[in-house]
Order: structure tokens, then sequence, then C-alpha cells
């Protein structure tokens, strides 16, 4: 139950990205000799962790995105290839955007993922099943022989943390859905890159995302029309949850050029209403964004009220393939934002195809 | 003298709790996270207003909400007086005996299907009844092999543990969205129905409360155990079908649209004993009825009047009170 | 009135045959013997719990196989030795489910049932019992209450499952005594297990037997060597 509660609070204040161009960066194998001949690994919106060179590697840091303190440690290695166990599909997104798909041994479960690659090596056996975070296999993570346990970190401690550290696995949670910024969102890769040793195109990468990011959002910036009103999230149980005023989906609302009804709220987590503040807040509500079902029969079923929301008819969901959504929307951002464009402003693109979202019927 | 006082005093508290009903009923309805004025009850009401929000909040909400809670309330109540006299034994209900884990174990089959017409809510309604309907046959069937009371109840449990069980495969293999909905019922609520599905609702209730007062008699009997109300002229199997009929009735329809509510069923018809002292089964229907209904509109109104976003699903609030209620009736009957 | 023959009795194997016995009214015999003799299963038999195996038995000269199993309440009423446990039930309510049988289908008391009741509370002579609950009385108590429920019921045969089992001396011969003098004055026939044989003895009621030779009807002076021999 705690797990699902957590999954939904992460479908909610995560968005949605997506990048049409095709160009995506092919980043070179890093075939690095000496760590000197990498500039310093500057993290510039990232809040949950650092990069700093240190003696023989990378020292990364995680940051309790709670306390703002320090929680791990570790140094890495420059040299040495690490097997990577992933058992949240932003990492297996980011290796193949980064074309690492060999550093993965392991992943939660094969239903979640999107990449061709990942698919075959799963296929062909070179990638195992482990079990999400809160029930996997303990036994086989120990027989593994695996470097890196990679999760996300919606408990306050990975299951038996004490057991596997002392056979000297290290845990990393990636707090990529804590990260209050899009880019730092997406900065996540920068670590990847250090894990999996493609430092230089994860910093490639990176400062391509900032670059379109910044760009699709000076397109919004110059528009004169006026935005239009954004509700968020669905019911859960008899209480909405929606991503409150700080968050990464609010920010990202706001960017694209939508209203969010709940901008002013505070926090970057989620608030929460009830069914009668939603109705009285949202009566004249245009859009509504992540109602966590791709069907209206889906939403209707859980959530009888909704058809009372304006909105009903204007539901946008990351339908189009949910697997590719999890895998890539904290690493593209921009694709996600330029999905939200298309959807507030369908002005402004008329003529290209969303990424991720897909009209909810 | 002493019989006449005992049973218009018993008349008297029905009546008083029947005149305090509109009162408790009005304070229920404007309870809740937006004000909404007297004036626009009486609109909503007579003069609806499409576009006005208070108005459909009344309409779509509270309303229904309140309904459910006087209907779910009695349902329960009226079931679980249905299994204590039908077992002789007041700590049988149909959540413990498992009744609630029938319809559980259907709705989740017919969710994880993903056939069309099993996930609407007739679906859901129907596999309600029949999961409520097996499983009381099941409990029956079982209270034939074991003598003891307390064996049957943790039969009842261990059914529940079961069926908990598959439910929780079930959960391993659907499909994220199934998997949402399905949780999404099983946590509950009195504010899902719609003003368009009360009519129905209502009518299933009065059915099953109309077929419970019409077994009155062969209920009375009942307290003598099985062999001698036999003795007595009662037809012992087609009344044992007609109890678990009338009980999966009352508990399916409940448990389909608000989830399964705990405790209600067993603890208000031990309360109604406890402040009747009859085992006269017209007056423990109405009573268990009126009182079940207001047990579930306080709880309810108290949720409401909490004043927070987070609404706390009334299966948690009823379980609070009816617990400890329970262990009160266990000590008691131990003293 | 209940007449037996040829009657086998048993739970599927024949454990006492009756060749020829009729039990008349305005008599309380007391069904004597071993335990495992039969006792209960006779008094089962006639409830129509046990069924009869072969042979016939009639009530008031109507066969037991032609009584639908609903309509044995019109022909006898039956005493276990278990009183039902149960909370709140009032004394005169318990008695007034003796009225089951003539009740219509909402089991409405007419006020010609509160009559009958009234009279089988006072013919036991426990009136001030009647407002009180069942979980409150004594055992002798009870059996007089369970006793008042099947003279309430206005069948002409009662049956009693060792009435006397519990009571201390004197509750069991006013037990004894009540059922010997409404025997008499209702002209009911009325056969009860009993082991208390010095008691029965006493009351002088006629004994029925039981024993492996088949059943023996001794008519009063019974004395109790003859049931010893008899039943032991």
């Amino acid at each position: 139950m705690r797990f699902l509660l957590f999954a939904f609070a992460v479908i909610l204040i995560t968005g949605c990205s997506n990048d049409e161009f095709g160009d995506r960066l092919l980043p070179d194998h890093d075939e690095f000799s000496s760590i000197d001949s990498f500039d310093v690994m500057n993290v510039e919106y990232a809040e949950n962790f650092d990069i700093r060179k240190s003696e023989g590697g990378f020292t990364l840091s995680i940051i309790d995105p709670n306390e703002q303190t320090v929680e791990k440690e570790f140094t890495i290695p420059i040299n040495k290839p690490l097997k990577l166990i992933s058992l949240t599909s932003t990492v297996n997104g980011m290796c193949s955007l980064l074309d690492a798909q060999n550093a993965i041994v392991g992943i939660s479960s094969t239903d979640y993922l999107y990449d061709d690659q990942l698919k075959a090596r799963s296929e062909s056996g070179l990638i195992a099943e482990f079990g999400d975070e809160s029930n996997y296999s303990l036994e086989k993570i120990i027989a593994s022989g695996a470097d890196i346990v990679l999760y996300s970190g919606f408990g306050d401690k990975f299951p038996n943390q004490e057991k596997l550290e002392k056979l000297g696995f290290i845990l990393i949670p990636v707090y990529d859905w804590r990260e209050v910024h899009p880019l730092g969102k997406a900065e996540w890769i920068k670590l990847i890159g250090v894990l999996s040793g493609k430092i230089e195109a994860s910093k490639k990468f990176f400062d391509h995302v900032v670059q379109e990011y910044q760009t699709v959002q000076e397109k919004v910036s110059d528009l004169n029309t006026e935005s239009p009103t954004v509700i968020s999230g669905n019911l859960f149980g008899d209480t909405w949850y929606s991503p409150a005023g700080d968050s990464y989906m609010a920010r990202i609302i706001q960017d694209a050029g939508g209203d969010y009804v709940y901008k002013e709220t505070l926090g970057t987590g989620s608030v929460e209403r009830s069914i009668e503040q939603i109705l009285k807040d949202n009566s004249s509500t245009e859009i509504w964004i992540n109602p966590g079902m791709s069907s209206l029969s889906a939403i209707s079923k859980v959530n009888p009220h909704a058809k009372n929301l304006k909105a009903f008819d204007n539901v946008y969901c990351y339908s189009k393939n949910m697997n590719l959504f999890w895998e890539r929307s904290a690493a593209e951002p921009h694709h996600l934002l330029t999905d939200l464009i298309q959807i507030f402003h369908p002005d402004l693109y008329p003529e290209k195809e969303t990424y991720f979202y897909g009209k909810v019927e | 003298m002493e019989k006449l006082n005992s049973l218009t005093r018993n008349r008297i508290v029905l009546l008083v709790l029947l005149c305090v009903l509109p009162g408790l009923c009005f304070i229920h309805l404007i309870s809740g996270q937006i004000d909404i004025s007297p004036g626009d009850f009486y609109d909503a009401i007579l003069q609806f207003d499409q576009e006005n929000v208070n108005h459909l909040i009344v309409r779509e909400i509270r309303i229904p909400r309140m309904t459910m809670a006087l209907i779910a309330g009695a349902a329960l109540s009226i079931a679980g007086l249905l299994m204590q006299t039908l077992f002789n034994n007041p700590l049988a209900g149909p959540y413990v005996l498992g009744i609630n884990s029938g319809a559980s174990l259907l709705v989740a089959f017919s969710f994880m299907t993903g056939i069309p017409c099993l996930i609407s809510d007739m679906g859901t309604v129907a596999s309600a009844l029949l999961g409520a309907f097996l499983f009381g046959l099941i409990i029956l069937s079982f209270s034939y092999l074991v003598k003891s009371h307390i064996s049957l109840l943790l039969i009842g449990l261990m059914l529940g543990s079961f069926t908990s069980a598959i439910v929780y495969i079930l959960q391993s293999v659907s499909s994220a969205e199934e998997l949402k909905a399905f949780t999404m019922w099983a946590m509950g609520s009195l504010q899902h129905v719609e003003l368009s599905t009360l009519p129905f609702i209502i009518l299933l209730f009065v059915i099953g409360v109309v077929g419970t007062l019409f077994i009155s008699k062969p209920l009375n009997v009942l307290v003598l155990g099985e062999q001698d109300a036999k003795l007595l002229g009662i037809q012992l199997k087609t009344v044992r079908l007609i109890i678990i009929g009338l009980t999966a009735l009352l508990t399916g329809v409940i448990t389909a649209y608000c989830g399964p509510i705990a405790f209600v069923g067993l603890a208000i018809p031990n309360l109604v004993r406890l402040l009747f002292k009859t085992r006269d089964h017209r007056t423990l229907i109405f009573a268990s009825a009126l009182f079940g209904g207001v047990f579930l509109l306080l709880c309810d109104t108290v949720i409401q009047l909490l004043e927070a976003s987070i609404l706390i699903p009334i299966n948690a609030f009823t379980s609070l009170i009816g617990a400890p209620f329970v262990v009160f009736i266990v000590l008691k009957r131990l003293a | 009135m209940i007449s037996f023959k040829q009657a086998h009795i048993g739970h599927n194997k024949t454990l006492l045959a009756i060749e020829s016995l009729s039990l008349a009214k305005g008599e309380v015999y007391i069904l004597a013997g071993r335990n495992g003799a039969g006792k209960s299963t006779l008094l089962k038999t006639l409830t129509k719990e046990v069924s009869l195996i072969a042979g016939n038995i009639s009530l008031n000269e109507t066969e037991l196989n032609g009584i639908r199993p609903n309509d044995i309440s019109k022909h006898l009423a039956f005493v276990r030795s278990s009183f039902p446990n149960v909370d709140y039930l009032k004394v005169l309510d318990f008695v007034a489910l003796g009225r089951t049988p003539f009740t219509n289908a909402l089991g409405r008391l007419t006020s010609n049932d509160l009559k009958i009741v009234a009279e089988a509370i006072d013919a036991l002579n426990i009136n001030e019992l009647a407002d009180k609950f069942t979980s409150e009385l004594s055992d002798g108590e009870r059996q007089l209450t369970a006793i008042a429920r099947a003279i309430a019921q206005e069948t002409s045969i009662i049956l009693l499952d060792e009435p006397t089992a519990f009571l201390d001396y004197s509750n069991k011969m006013r037990v004894l005594e009540l059922l010997k003098r409404i025997a008499q004055e209702m002209n009911k026939c009325i056969v009860m297990s009993s082991h208390d044989i010095d008691l029965s003895i006493d009351s002088n009621c006629p004994f029925l037997v039981l024993s492996e030779a088949g059943i023996q009807l001794l008519e009063t002076p019974v004395s109790k060597q003859q049931v010893l021999e008899l039943a032991f």
C-alpha cells in the first residue's frame, strides 16, 4: 500500500517531455585514461547530488532531499567498468540515451522496458529481473555480482541496506523525482554518466537538453495569448492529490504557458484537496492533465464526479507510450515541455505530433 | 406493568432517534470542505442550476453521501443481525465471517478480466452480490462442521486472509490501471455514488429490509436453536438460504458502491440488544437499521467536520470505534 | 396417543425393535435404560430427527411417515435437556414461541395466543418469572419455563429428554408432580427419559424400560428391582 501511494505521488509529481528532432545525441564512448582530461563536473540545476573529482575517480554525494544534508558519499573509480542494477526506469532511460545499456545487468521488470536494446539484452539473458524496490529478491541481488544498485528511494531506507552494504554493494537512491527544476531532474544523467563511464557524453547530452529547453521556453514567453487554466492529478481514496506550487510539475506547466490552478500553493510535493474543493476551484478550469488513467471511462470508474469538471472534455495524459514516458521524461524535459505547449497553445506547433502525451478519450 | 414499561421505553428511544434524525442529516449536509448557504441547498433541490458549482456539490456529493451513510449503516447492521441470529453467535457479522471478502474477491476478478461489461457499475454490483452469496454459502456449510462459535469466526477470518492473498496475487499480475481502479474501490468511499444511481441502491436496500422483516418470525424462533426451530414448523433449509441471500444482498450492494466497511455489522446489533434488551426481531431490525444509519452518519459527519483536505477513510473510522466496542462485548460476556 | 407396530428404531441399523406398544393419554411414561440403549434415539424418531427404519408408528392415529416435518409441531412438543443460552429473551416471549405453529407469517400473536401463553405460565405457577430474562433463571426455573413452552404448543403429546437431570431433589419432585398433573388435567400423553429411577418410582408412573431384549412396559405399581433387572 505504501509503495502504491509513493508510486502514485511520483506519477503526480513527474511530468512528461520529448524531442522530435530525431537528432538524439549519440554519445561517443568515453575512452578515458586519465581523470585530468576532464573539466570539473559542474552540477548546475540538480539539488540532490553532487560530483567532485577526487583521487582516482569521482566522488558522488547524494543529498537527502528532506534534510538537505549529505546522505551518502562514494568514490567511483574511472577506469573500471561497473555493473549496475537499476530498479528505476529513469536510470534505464538515461543509460539508453547514453548508449550505455551494457552497464545494466539488472532491472525491476521487463514489463516496464521501452528501449529496444535493453529489451534485447533482457531476452538474451544479459539483464536479469529483480523485482521492485519494496519487494526485490535479496538473494538474487547478492548472487548477481553487481557493483551498484540504483533505486528511487521512496522509503526511508533501501530494504536490507546494511546487509548489502556489508557485502560491498553501493546503494544509490536516484532522487531525480525530488528535483524541483525540470533541468535538475535531467541533470541526473551526469551521475549516470559517471557510473557508466560516459562522462563526456552525459555532459554533452545535458547541455543539449538545456539548450532545447530554453529555446522552447522562449517561444512561449513571446506569446501574447492568454494562458489556459490547468489542473493536474486525480482522486486517490477521497483525496485529490495535485502537484504543489513549487513542484517540478507546477513549474513545467508554468514554463509551458499554462495557468496552473494551484500555482500559489507552497511546497515541492503535492497538495491535497477534497472532491468538493476540487469542483469548487475548477468550475472554469479548461485543461486537465495527468489523471493517471488513459481512458475517460477508467477515470469515471475511480472518480464518478470527474465528469462534472469542465475540463473533462480536455484531459491529457502521457499515455502514448507509458514505458517511453517512464524511461525518458526525466532526461528529456524539453520533450515534456513541448508536449504541454502543444496542449496549451495548439497554434504554436500546428503540424507537430506530441511525444509523450495523448488526449484521453 | 414492568413489561409495558420496557416496551414503552424502547418505543420512546426509537421515536426520539427518528425525531433527531432529520437534524443529524441536516448537520451532515452542511458539513463539508466548502461553505454552502442554506439558500443554496434550497435552490439546488428546487431550482437546480447546472452551472452553479454549489448546486452541483449539493446534488452530486452532499445528498448522495448522506444517503449512502444512512443506507450503508442500516444495511450492514441488518446483515450483521442476520448473521448473528443465523449462527446464534453475537460476534458474527458480514465482515468477520468473510462475506465482504467474497464480494471483494469477485469484484477483483471482474476488474482484472478487463471485460467492459464486468467493469461497469452493474458488473461490480453483480460480482459483489454473487461473491457475497457464494461466501455466505461456504460459511454456512462450515457451520455444519464446526460446533464452536469461535471456530466459525476463525474460519471466517481465514476465509478473509485466503481471499486477501488471492486478491494480492491478482493485483500483482494486473495492469497498472486495473490495479489502481481496484485499489481505489477497496479503499472505500461514501461519496463515489452519483445522484442518478441512488434510486437503484435504495430499491435494493428496501428489498433487503422488507425481506428481512418478512422473515422476522423464523428469526425469532431461531434463538431456540435450529433443531427446535424445525420442530416448531420452521422450514429451516429455505430460511437459511433466504437469510444468506438477504445478507448477501445487503452486504453486496453496499460493498459494491462503498467498498468494505468493517465493524458496523458486528457492533450495532450488539449495541441494540444491549439497549433494547429484546429478542424480538421486528424491534431489532428497525433499531439496528436506525442505529446503524445514525452511527455511520455521525462517523462521517465527524470526518467532514475535521476540516482536513485528506478525508479519513470511513472504514478506518468505523474500525477505530467499532473494534474497542467489540472487545467490550467480549469482556462483558466473559464477566 | 402413541402406538408402535413392528417399529425398528436406530441410526441406519436397528437398535431397538418394538413389536407392539401403545401409550395412552393422561399418563407420564418414564423412559429408562442404560446409556446407549436408545432412549434419545427413540425420542428423536418420534420427532422425525431420526428416520424410522421399518414398521409403523402413529401419533394420534396419524402415521408418522405421513406427517410432513413441518407439521410435526401440531402433534408433539419436545423439551430438550439443554436450554438455549441467549441474552435478553424474556420468559413470556420464550413461552410464546410455543405458539409458532399457529401464528401468521409475520408471527403476530392474537389475543387467543396470549391467553394460551398466560394459561401455560399459570399452569406451571411461574407467573413471577414472566418478565425475567431466561438467562437469569435457575436450572429448575428453566425446566419449568421449557415445559410451559411445550404446553403453549397445545399438543396432545409432550416428549422430554432428561428433564430432571440437573435439578436438586425438591425441584425434581416438583417437575415430576407437575408433569403428572398436566398429563391428567390436560389429558396429554407425556414421555420423559430419566435416570432418576427411585424418584420416578415414588411418583407412581408407568415405566418404559429399554434393554437388549427390546422395550418393556411396566404398569404401576413398579418395583425398583423389576426396572433394574430389565435394564441393567
